[in-house]
């Protein structure tokens, strides 16, 4: 069974439709106790850094996520801004506001920050489909190098450790269009809205379960 | 390595069907909403938007089913417009099918509802949809209630407000140029995508597929469009072709490469 956590302001239902439809049998997580009947977690996320991490925290989900990968090496799949929960802290706003880290789930080290730090003339947020060159990680399998894909976002995430980004897009500089330290993975674009490519990126993280 | 441009096919949804107005103001039926969808479906269009045009009056509650349906079937992503007045009905679109809400009529009561619904789900989840009419800086006046209200404010002015406001992207439509085939206001584009640093999607007016290259010229990011896909034999993917030979980033889908 493949846990899809429910951060309570997203839209699940295509998501849920693709992976039903790819042999998955997703189920809609509604307390963080259920994480350990799941073989993986799929964490979607629109909405902010700051609410969602309050809501992981006040809701003993940090730990079971953490159960789940760390201790018991099971794959995690974070998609926008549940790519970036994945991260060590985010931010919000722009550096130079007096703002605060936000705790992430910590599975891989890096920080989340607006993309205006790194794209000081586009037009924001960063809304359409944009090119994506990947390392063939499993999870591009099938996938053509510098094919689109479906971004809609305004923060990023940068990783610690740069083997950690396994494909990037472009907005001026690039950055990190996914990630993975070992079972824990992440695509900054939305998959489930990415027509046929974007079902590749969940059938190959369906298969690798 | 470029972000593309978008051609975005839009369902305006009046009762049971489906139906491109002229102008705002009379009906055209065109068919049931579902079909259309499918299709747009199938073409992998870039993005679709979904409005209701008289959510003015009926509120949203009453179609969060039918939203639901398009939601599930949607493969692509999806905004969602039409009687959206509290951060309440944006976060219950959000939850049924809607990957992005436009809000039109109530933020002209409540500037602020704009606020709210970017705060809580990021201004990425937010447009912010302005009707104009009139041709020119001295005429243009901003319009609600699918064109049924003035409301006597500058286009320009109104999105640098709603921009500061948090909205994520703007949905400019030129209802004197709706329905009529005739090509674009480029005018209204050009002034409002240099007033502000959001992305812009121009509505209003494709007839042919010259016409979206003059509106990209003027400074548009994104094109919305209905009667053309409805009326002619003239697709998404072959405006975004002729985009892509002048010299436009344009995504082609995977199937018709």
């Amino acid at each position: 069974m493949i846990g899809v956590i429910d951060l309570g302001c997203n839209n699940l239902l295509s998501l849920i439709k693709a992976i039903s439809d790819l042999g998955g049998q997703p189920r809609v997580l509604s307390e963080s106790k259920e994480v350990t009947q799941c073989e993986a977690l799929i964490l979607p996320g629109v909405g902010n850094f700051q609410s969602s991490s309050d809501f992981l925290h006040a809701h003993g989900w940090v730990d079971a996520i953490s159960s789940h990968v760390s201790t018991h090496g099971k794959p995690i799949f974070g998609i926008c801004l549940g790519m970036q929960l994945l991260a060590t802290e985010g931010y919000e706003g722009l550096s130079g506001h007096s703002n605060q880290a936000i705790p992430g789930l910590n599975l891989i080290p890096g920080k989340v920050l607006h993309l205006r730090e790194i794209s000081g003339f586009s037009r924001l947020p960063h809304v359409g489909w944009n090119t994506v060159s990947h390392k063939r990680d499993p999870l591009f399998l099938g996938i053509p190098d510098d094919s689109d894909f479906y971004f809609v976002h305004n923060y990023f995430f940068e990783p610690q450790d740069l083997t950690s980004s396994i494909a990037t897009s472009s907005l001026e500089n690039s950055f990190s269009a996914a990630i993975r330290n070992g079972p824990a993975v992440g695509v900054q674009f939305h998959p489930e809205k990415s027509s046929s490519l974007g079902r590749v990126v969940l059938r190959n993280f369906v298969n690798s379960i | 390595m470029t972000l593309k441009i978008r051609i975005i096919p839009s369902l305006l949804l009046s009762g049971p069907g489906l139906v491109k107005g002229k102008s705002f103001s009379s009906d055209r039926r065109v068919g049931p909403v579902m079909p259309a969808l499918r299709v747009y479906n199938r073409r992998e269009v870039d993005e679709l938007l979904v409005v209701n045009v008289l959510g003015f009056q009926e509120g949203f509650a009453t179609r969060i089913q039918s939203l639901r349906e398009i939601g599930t079937e949607a493969f692509v992503p999806l905004t969602y417009g039409g009687g959206i007045r509290s951060l309440d009905d944006a976060s219950l679109a959000l939850r049924n099918g809607a990957d992005k809400i436009a809000v039109n009529s109530a933020a002209y009561r409540d500037p602020g509802l704009i606020s709210k619904v970017a705060s809580t789900h990021g201004s990425q989840a937010v447009v912010s949809s302005i009707d104009v009419v009139g041709t020119g800086p001295e005429s243009w006046t901003c319009v609600s209630s699918s064109g049924r209200y003035v409301e006597n404010k500058d286009p320009v002015s109104w999105a640098r407000e709603v921009t500061d406001r948090g909205a994520g992207e703007i949905l400019l439509t030129s209802v004197d140029r709706d329905g009529t085939m005739q090509g674009f206001d480029l005018n209204v584009i050009e002034a409002v995508s240099t007033a502000v640093d959001i992305p812009v999607i121009a509505s209003g007016g494709a007839g042919a597929v010259e016409h979206f290259l003059a509106a990209l010229n003027a400074g548009a990011s994104a094109l919305c469009a209905a009667s053309i896909f409805h009326f002619t034999e003239i697709t998404p993917s072959e405006v975004k072709r002729f985009l892509g030979a002048n010299g436009v980033p344009v995504r082609l889908p995977h199937s018709e490469e």
